[in-house]
Order: structure tokens, then C-alpha cells, then sequence
């Protein structure tokens, strides 16, 4: 409608991507390029989806199935894309590891792992939100709106730019839940980002309805919710990869460490959580040094120390 | 587990990822504003909004007009003025190699602060006016050309290289995105056909050992000079500049494209001077002021990707060809100006395929950067990154878009 609505339709599609960028990517050039690469791979496989279906389009817009096979075959290129994402970030973790070595600097750890999938995630999100939603906001910023026949409650712009932000989301912590599930080999993660997927690609097909847009967005919000939820309760996996530490500490602390900040039925969030707060509260010397902390701290001076 | 407590006051121990990749980012970061400006501007000043009257497409259109002739000869004349372009730009070339193997680099260098100067004020120039046009700014015109003037000294300054480089790299950028933007105005078929003969003169230039681009660098490696050249360096900012008392790092070549875009002011004098043959009066006071626009352009030259090597550095030259303790990597400003160019012709299309062509542009450049590293001599950026952003432009163009509009305007997405 004006440049501000062009740029509010921008932001509610990507503002959380932006923030996640700037908060956490921004500072790790790798994850830059992390990001880059995936965005990159996303474009490629919708190119290869395009081709595919370049005969069959433009579909008739009353039946409903021909764009559930579409959908079909869309998610399915790109869980296919996803697995092969994995398979290279695999090569790649095996020469980061022995560039480290050559460096002398630990390996990988685990937030940088979750990291580099976090970066994945988001490469996929954002390329999503700009082919989706973006590139097509251009007469947003002209004087001008555009309604939808199926959906005269929200402007086109809006209910693609709240499509988009939901994939954003989903895409982004889906992909941390998918890598976290192919590296521990569980069979519910590896599930789940394909699930999770399939599951809003099938939600926005009730916008195909009349006024099924007011029904179609809420309910992929609450898609997004989910993959959140799901993403920081992931349950904490037993062998807790300390093995890089055991160069400089023993297994002993290693695993005080590990029992120290495990609570019972524990989720990576919530042990995250809880040792954060316990050692920046010992540091601060607001709360006695409890012997876990204490534990903690030998280690961090140890490790600092022996570059 | 020990990067895990952000909140304690004691720093994490550093793992490899803090800085791996970083001078990779710090080359994709400034070519990537470049283009987003160059996008910015194409987009803003659009012929449907009042844009300027493309001096340069009546210059090159040469009767070509694209409602009454075929695509063939459409095809034909934009292969016919790519031609000329790169026929201009080797001769050129070759004119650069003779002076610098004349040892007039104190001329060259000179020269490519003067045209800098130029392109900035007249370019630069034709450019704020268009924008002051556009949005309506109350601006006399000598406050304008006071500003000007001081804009365009220092860019002068500025790429003599007696300067803080966080300076001397944002004005190299604005020269390469002021250059391109007047790029864009080209019309389409030439655009791309000219596009793909530049790329193919970079790889021809550079590779092969009767490339004048070759033979300079090979040159300035047996005089252990550096070619004056307009180049990006890729170097942090926050550097003090030990190079700036002894030779000046950023020594400019005017005419020679190392390994990646030629001279595109000489490819404008070129223009000039046939557009002058076959047209008539009115068009010669045109093409003269477009020449003298074109000399300015003399200066945007751009040296191929040049990584320096570590073992032999020395504390006289620190930024000579392959000498160097900074390891920073060099990308010429002709690299620059058509990577913009694609990206902005793509984006006068939509900017979906703009996106894509700055993705296939970028991962280009990211394999131009590998195959640096592994080859450590001086490599051609131009060829990779403009055949995947030829390809991913059509590709888009003909396949994603009709895709993702009947996806998108059903409201079903993936």
C-alpha cells in the first residue's frame, strides 16, 4: 500500500530470521556461509521441482488433489534435500575436526553443532520466506493493495508474509531437531522435521477454501509453536558428547559435569538453563560455589590455560 | 559444555569457528552491498518512475528497436556490440600492458586517481541529480556542487590510498556501484550478451599465455612491482596502514583488467567513437560528453583474485602481487561492476530472479575462493560466477517463476 506496508509485510516475514541473524550468525563468518550454502541448496531444489512440474501448470484451481500431489512431491524433494545437506555437513564436520586438530583448537562442540544446524535451518526459512513472500511484495509498495478471491478478510501481502514466518520458524528449529536426530540416530527427531513438514505444507492447503484462510494461518501457528516446543524440550541424550574435554579433564569431572546439571527427566533447555544461572551466580559470588561449580570452574581454568 | 554458559564473565574457549571463513565473508560482504545498491537504485529509479532517458541504450541501440525486429536480429546486433566491447577492451589492454612496460606507472597512477575523480563527479553526479529528482529534495545547486566537488577530491584521495582503507574500500564500492548502475541502462539482449563475452575474455585473458592479463601479472611478479590497478583489498578494517608512506599499495592501472572485467570506460570510448561513424551531429556532442564520461570510466579496472603469499613477505612492499604478510585477498573493481550489473538486470525483471542470480553469484565467487586457495596464482572471478548467474537467471525466469505465482497466489506453500 505504501513503502511502510511494503516494509511491514518484509518484517513480519522475516523479522524473527533477522533477529536470529544478527544475535547469533552474525558474529561467526562460518555460519554466514553456512547459511548462504542452504539457502543456495533450497533455491536448487525448487528449481528441480519447477522443472519437474513445469507441464502439468497452471493447475485447475477447483480441484483440490492435484495440489496435494504437488505438495507431496514437494516436501518430498526436500526432505530428500535435507539428507543430503546432513550427508555433506557430515564430510564437512570430519575436516573441520582435523582442521582444528591441525590448529590445535578443540573440536567440534556440541553449541556449535546446533549452531551450524540453527544456520541450516535458517538458510532454508529465509530462502523460503524470499521466494515465497518477498519476491512478490513488490506492488506492496506502490499505493495499491491486493485480496485474494479466497480470502478477502487479509490483504494477499499479509497472509503470505504469516505463511512465511511460520515456515521461517518451522524450517529453522526443525532442521536443529532433524541433525540432533540423524547424529544420536533417534528415530522420533529423524521423524519429526519430515512429520512437521508434510503437516504445514497441509495446512495452507485449507486456504484452497472460501475465507479458509482464517482457519489455515492460526493453525499453522500453532505448527510453528510446536516445532519450538519440540525443538527445546529435546531430551537430553545420554552420552553427552564431553569426549573433546577428556583430552584435559577427567572422566570423573566429565561426568560430575554431566550429573551435576541433570535434573531428573532433564531437557537440553532446561540444563542449559540451570547451569548458566548456577555459574554465573557463583562467579557473581552471589550464591556459595556448590561443588559442581567449583567442579566447572577448575575445568574452564584448565582448558583456558592449556592452549 | 563450557561455550554453553553465555553469562559467565570468563570467555569460552575458542573453537574453530569463530574465524574460519572470515576473510571468505569479508570479500562476499562488500560485493553483496554492491549489488544491493545497484538493486536499490534500479529499483527506485525505474523508467516506469520517472527514471533517466538511458543516454547509453541510444548510444548502443544502434536502430535496433526491439517491437519491429526479430529476436534474431536482436541476437545480432547485441553479439555485434559485445564484440566491439571486447575487441575495444583487448586493445586496450594491450595499451596497458606497453605503458607499464614503459615503466610509466607513475602516469598510470595518476591517471586512475583523475578518472576516479571523474567517474565520481560526473556519474556520480548524473546519479544524485536523478535522486534529487525523484524524491523531491529542495537542494540549490551550488551547495550541490560544492558537495560534489569535496565528494569527488576525496574519492581521489581516497584511492591514492593516503587514507584510512575503511574509506578507500566504501568509495571503491560506490565507484563500482555507480559505474554499474549506468551498466544497467544497456539494453537487455546486449546486457547479456555482453555479460557472457566479458566472461569469456577473463578466462581467454587470464589463462592462457598470450592473455595480456596473464603477461602483466607475470610482469609485475618479475619486477616485483604491483600493477596500479582500482582493486578491492580485502583486508580488516581496523588495520592502521604501514603501506601508505612506502609504494602505495593501491596503485591504479588504467586500462587493464587483470583477469577479471576489462576497462569499461574504454569500452564507452569504443561506443563513442562508433556511434559517432553512424550517426549524425546531435549524436556527436552526445558521444563526446559520453567520452569524456567513458575516460573517467578508464579507471574501473579490476585486477584478477590475487591471494598473497605469505612466505615471502617483506616489510618494504607489504602488498605487492603475491608478497604480503596481511593475507588478504584481492578482487578487482571490474568484478564488482558486473557481478552488479547481472544482479541489477535481474532485478529489473523481479526480484525473484534477482535473488537467485545473487545466490549463483555468490556461489561462484565462493568456488572462485577455493579454487584460489588451491591454486594460489591469479585466477578469473568473472567466468563462474556469470555462468551460474546466467543459468540460474533463465532457469528462474522460465521455470521457478510460473511455479511459485500459481503456489503463492493459492495460498499453498511449502
Amino acid at each position: 500500500m505504501t513503502v511502510a506496508a511494503g516494509v511491514g509485510y518484509a518484517l513480519v516475514a522475516l523479522g524473527p530470521a533477522l533477529a536470529l541473524f544478527v544475535a547469533v550468525i552474525a558474529k561467526k563468518p562460518f555460519l554466514i556461509l553456512t547459511v548462504l550454502s542452504s539457502t543456495l541448496f533450497w533455491l536448487v531444489s525448487l528449481i528441480l521441482l519447477s522443472g519437474a512440474w513445469k507441464s502439468f501448470l497452471p493447475l485447475r484451481s477447483t480441484a483440490i488433489w492435484p495440489y496435494a500431489i504437488l505438495l507431496l512431491t514437494s516436501v518430498g524433494v526436500q526432505e530428500g534435500m535435507r539428507i543430503l545437506f546432513w550427508r555433506l555437513y557430515k564430510r564437512l564436520e570430519d575436516l573441520l575436526n582435523a582442521f582444528a586438530d591441525k590448529m590445535s583448537k578443540p573440536h567440534l562442540f556440541l553449541t556449535d553443532k546446533m549452531q551450524i544446524a540453527l544456520a541450516g535451518g535458517l538458510g532454508h526459512g529465509v530462502a523460503h520466506a524470499v521466494f515465497f513472500c518477498l519476491s512478490l511484495l513488490t506492488p506492496a509498495f506502490g499505493p495499491a493493495t491486493f485480496y485474494v478471491d479466497r480470502c478477502t478478510q487479509m490483504p494477499f501481502f499479509l497472509v503470505s508474509a504469516f505463511v512465511a514466518l511460520g515456515f521461517v520458524l518451522i524450517h529453522t528449529f526443525s532442521m536443529v531437531v532433524a541433525f540432533n536426530g540423524y547424529a544420536e540416530g533417534h528415530k522420533a527427531d529423524q521423524i519429526f522435521a519430515p512429520a512437521v513438514h508434510l503437516v504445514a505444507a497441509m495446512l495452507t492447503m485449507i486456504n484452497l477454501t472460501h475465507g479458509g484462510c482464517m482457519i489455515g494461518l492460526p493453525l499453522l501457528g500453532i505448527a510453528a509453536a510446536f516445532t519450538l516446543q519440540y525443538c527445546w524440550r529435546m531430551k537430553e541424550f545420554p552420552d553427552l558428547p564431553v569426549g573433546h574435554l577428556s583430552d584435559h579433564v577427567s572422566t570423573e569431572d566429565a561426568f560430575l559435569i554431566h550429573q551435576s546439571s541433570k535434573l531428573s527427566g532433564a531437557t537440553v533447555g532446561a540444563n542449559l538453563m540451570k547451569l548458566v544461572t548456577e555459574l554465573s551466580a557463583s562467579f557473581r559470588g552471589k550464591q556459595p560455589a556448590t561443588p559442581s561449580t567449583n567442579k566447572i570452574k577448575g575445568m574452564l581454568d584448565k582448558l583456558i590455560n592449556a592452549k | 559444555m563450557a561455550t554453553a554458559n553465555s553469562g559467565s564473565p570468563s570467555p569460552p574457549p575458542p573453537s574453530i569457528l569463530d574465524t574460519l571463513g572470515e576473510e571468505i565473508v569479508r570479500i562476499v560482504a562488500p560485493v553483496s552491498a554492491c549489488m544491493l545498491l545497484v538493486v536499490l537504485l534500479t529499483a527506485v529509479l525505474s523508467p516506469s518512475s520517472g527514471g533517466p532517458s538511458s543516454i547509453l541504450t541510444d548510444i548502443v541501440s544502434d536502430s535496433t528497436d526491439s517491437s519491429s525486429s526479430s529476436w534474431v536480429e536482436q541476437l545480432g546486433a547485441a553479439l555485434l556490440n559485445s564484440l566491439r566491447f571486447v575487441v575495444l577492451i583487448t586493445a586496450l589492454t594491450f595499451l596497458l600492458l606497453l605503458l607499464f612496460y614503459l615503466r610509466c606507472t607513475a602516469f598510470l597512477r595518476y591517471y586512475m586517481a583523475f578518472s576516479s575523480t571523474l567517474v565520481l563527479a560526473l556519474m556520480g553526479g548524473g546519479l544524485f541529480v536523478l535522486l534529487l529528482h525523484r524524491f523531491d529534495v529542495p537542494l540549490d545547486c551550488f551547495t550541490f556542487l560544492v558537495l560534489l566537488f569535496n565528494f569527488a577530491i576525496v574519492g581521489a584521495v581516497a584511492v591514492l590510498g593516503a587514507v584510512p582503507i575503511a574509506v578507500t574500500q566504501g568509495y571503491l564500492v560506490l565507484i563500482g556501484v555507480l559505474v554499474a548502475y549506468w551498466f544497467t541502462m544497456l539494453p537487455e539482449w546486449t546486457t547479456w550478451a555482453l555479460l557472457m563475452a566479458m566472461a569469456l575474455y577473463d578466462l581467454a585473458a587470464v589463462l592462457l599465455p598470450v592473455g595480456p592479463l596473464r603477461l602483466l601479472v607475470e610482469l609485475a611478479i618479475s619486477r616485483d612491482e604491483e600493477i596500479p590497478a582500482l582493486v578491492y583489498e580485502a583486508r580488516p578494517v581496523v588495520e592502521h596502514h604501514e603501506g601508505a608512506p612506502t609504494a602505495p599499495p593501491r596503485r591504479r592501472l588504467w586500462r587493464e583488467v587483470r583477469g577479471s572485467s576489462p576497462n569499461s570506460a574504454s569500452n564507452l570510448n569504443a561506443y563513442a567513437s562508433v556511434a559517432t561513424e553512424s550517426q549524425g551531429e546531435e549524436a556527436r556532442l552526445v558521444t563526446v560528453e559520453e567520452g569524456r564520461a567513458g575516460e573517467t570510466l578508464a579507471s574501473a579496472l579490476s585486477v584478477p583474485l590475487l591471494e598473497q603469499q605469505l612466505q615471502r613477505a617483506r616489510e618494504d612492499d607489504d602488498d605487492g602481487i603475491g608478497l604480503g604478510t596481511s593475507g588478504a585477498i584481492k578482487l578487482g573493481l571490474g568484478d564488482f561492476i558486473f557481478y552488479s550489473v547481472l544482479v541489477g538486470r535481474a532485478a529489473m525483471y523481479d526480484f525473484m530472479t534477482a535473488y537467485a542470480c545473487y545466490l549463483a553469484i555468490i556461489a561462484g565467487l565462493g568456488i572462485t575462493l577455493l579454487l584460489l586457495a588451491v591454486y594460489r596464482k591469479a585466477l578469473p572471478a568473472l567466468p563462474v560466477s556469470i555462468a551460474f548467474g546466467l543459468v540460474f537467471y533463465f532457469l528462474t525466469r522460465l521455470l521457478l517463476e510460473v511455479f511459485v505465482v500459481q503456489c503463492s497466489l493459492n495460498l499453498v506453500m511449502f
